[in-house]
């Protein structure tokens, strides 16, 4: 066995540590992390190329400039701080409320897609493979769709408007949510279903009273994360034909004029209702579970 | 002594607690709000589907515009950069970069967010330091540092390196905070100084979970990598909002496939190495 004398380029580079024990030659094994290491670096730097930085220069003095714009109201409609309130009160709360009602619909369409289609997919209920697998591979694609692209595409069937926003949101959650509801439906113990089932109940009572008192208040929670991710993604859906604050913030940023300070005023709102919202979120959390 | 009653099935049935007006009032405020939200919201006055651009996009499916897709004939050479591929990449690349940035700026916050290294006290400033990153959305830090870094891929990168922070800054420190503490006062005890107890004691424990926490960062961080371009951040973003308002059907699609080609191929590598981990 002359095996062990054959010298690869691996080994001129990284040699293993050979050691003698009881006459045995046993080789350390060589440690991977270098090897993981080098090649995200590798990575790292291929994509480098793909940042270009020729022609730009970081400008870290505009960065007070701009939040000063922010919050020092000289433009238009919002000339004085009494202006600047006045346009938080009279249009970005109402759009604000807006944007909150239409994911709160999106959530709740959703939402109410997701039940069926999860019992559908989940291994214990529906049991037949036939019927959960290609569930599973039909939610497994809509989840791959990012929440803009489902954007885009309700776009071009609605045109700019809430129900846009709305359609995607509910196509999103329907697809997050039905994956986290089958997923806690599969740890259900499946004791009182059987116990129904054989005492002659049918599969919807059984559902009914062995499963939803398990899984609901886990449901609830779900419902409440979901919306808490819509609220946080709406500015986005709204850039893209949602309406809503996005579409505020769109045109008091791109009128060519830069209405700073009303984007000052559009991003206290935002931060400040997410914020809420997340302190909300938590504490729901924490009582349901 | 009094005779104990016994209890049947049927009267535990009976003594049930009465919970339906309770019930009902939840049911009765949880419809009002969902009827509120539709009339307010103005949904009923929507317009139908637009079936004649869906047909179109149906189109634009079917026969997408394979040299934009591929970045070949009119789109090679000099206008490669406006090629799908080159601005597919170009998306991976700032999620990547990003990602990297905001896992190395986030390691001091997470220590300092994790109770059992610094304490209750600090561990609350740290914790509310993560809560503010990670609140405000990616979109408006975009907006304000466009002003500073100027449009392009590196205002993106710089985006997603900072709003991360938050979310891997949080799971750090819940991953320092679940560790054991044997390791650490076995080192301690034989004289260890903080360097090696650093590299022996923390970091086998805790990189198997930094590590998944990255992973899964990408994963979003290449679908906001992708958005950022709306606000010309970047990425593929601004080519699918300008192909989508001017109705470039083909164009739309061959985005569109590149996006979910993109977001599926990352994310079944991410959970892929994360279940290696773990």
């Amino acid at each position: 066995m002359n095996a062990t004398n054959k010298s690869t380029l691996l080994d001129k580079i990284y040699p293993q540590k050979i050691y003698n024990v009881n006459g045995k030659i046993i080789k350390k094994p060589r440690n991977k992390t270098i090897f993981i290491a080098i090649l995200v670096l590798i990575i790292f730097i291929g994509l480098l190329f793909f940042i270009p930085t020729r022609n730009i220069t970081i400008k870290f003095e505009q960065f007070p400039v701009i939040v000063k714009k922010m919050f020092s109201p000289t433009t238009g409609k919002t000339k004085s701080w009494a202006g600047w309130f006045l346009y938080i009160k009279e249009t970005v709360w109402p759009l604000m409320l807006e944007t909150i009602n239409m994911c709160f619909l999106g959530t709740l369409f959703g939402a109410t897609m997701a039940i069926p289609f999860s019992i559908l997919a989940s291994r214990n209920i529906s049991k037949k493979g036939i019927i959960y697998q290609p569930v599973r591979l039909f939610m497994n694609f809509i989840r791959t769709i990012p929440t803009y692209v489902l954007a885009v595409i309700a776009m071009i069937c609605f045109g700019i408007g809430l129900l846009t926003g709305v359609v995607a949101m509910t196509i999103f959650t329907f697809g997050l949510l039905t994956k986290m509801l089958y997923e806690i439906i599969e740890t259900v113990d499946m004791g009182p279903f059987e116990s129904l089932e054989s005492a002659g109940a049918t599969k919807i009572e059984a559902f009914r009273y062995a499963v939803i008192p398990q899984i609901l208040p886990i449901f609830i929670g779900y419902f409440i994360y979901a919306f808490e991710i819509n609220v946080r993604g709406s500015v986005i859906l709204g850039y893209v034909g949602a309406g809503g604050i996005g579409l505020e913030l769109d045109t008091a940023i791109s009128e060519g004029s830069h209405y700073y300070d009303r984007v000052g005023a559009i991003v206290v709102v935002i931060f400040l209702v997410v914020l809420i919202l997340q302190g909300f979120t938590r504490y729901a959390r924490r009582k349901l579970q | 002594m009094m005779k104990q009653e016994k209890l049947t099935p049927q009267k535990a049935y009976k003594n049930r607690p009465k919970k339906w007006i309770y019930n009902l009032l939840l049911f009765v405020l949880f419809v009002g709000i969902v009827i509120y939200s539709i009339v307010s919201s103005g949904l009923g006055a929507s317009r139908a589907i637009n079936w004649e651009r869906l047909q179109n996009l149906g189109k634009g499916f079917i026969n997408p515009n394979v040299e934009f897709l591929l970045g070949i004939g009119e789109y090679s050479g000099e206008k490669f950069v406006h090629s799908v591929p080159y601005l597919t990449l170009q998306t991976i690349a700032i999620a990547f970069v990003g990602t990297l940035i905001a896992a190395i700026l986030a390691i001091p916050f997470g220590f300092i967010t994790a109770r059992n290294v610094v304490g209750n006290k600090v561990s609350k400033i740290g914790e509310v330091l993560l809560i503010i990153i990670r609140t405000f959305p990616e979109i408006l830090l975009a907006l304000i540092l466009i002003r500073v870094s100027g449009i392009g891929a590196l205002t993106g990168t710089i985006v997603i390196g900072i709003h991360s922070v938050g979310m891997i800054g949080k799971l750090y420190a819940e991953a320092i905070e679940n560790m054991e503490s044997g390791p650490l006062e076995a080192l301690d005890a034989v004289g260890a100084n903080t360097a090696v107890k650093i590299r022996h004691g923390i970091f086998p424990q805790v990189m198997p979970d930094f590590l998944s926490t990255v992973l899964y960062r990408f994963d979003i961080n290449v679908r906001t990598a992708s958005v950022l371009g709306i606000v010309s951040a970047g990425g593929i973003g601004a080519p699918l909002i300008f192909a989508s308002t001017n109705y470039h059907w083909s164009d739309l699609a061959s985005i569109m496939y590149a996006i979910i080609i993109m977001v599926t191929t990352v994310d079944l590598i991410s959970s892929y190495l994360r279940k290696k981990l773990i």
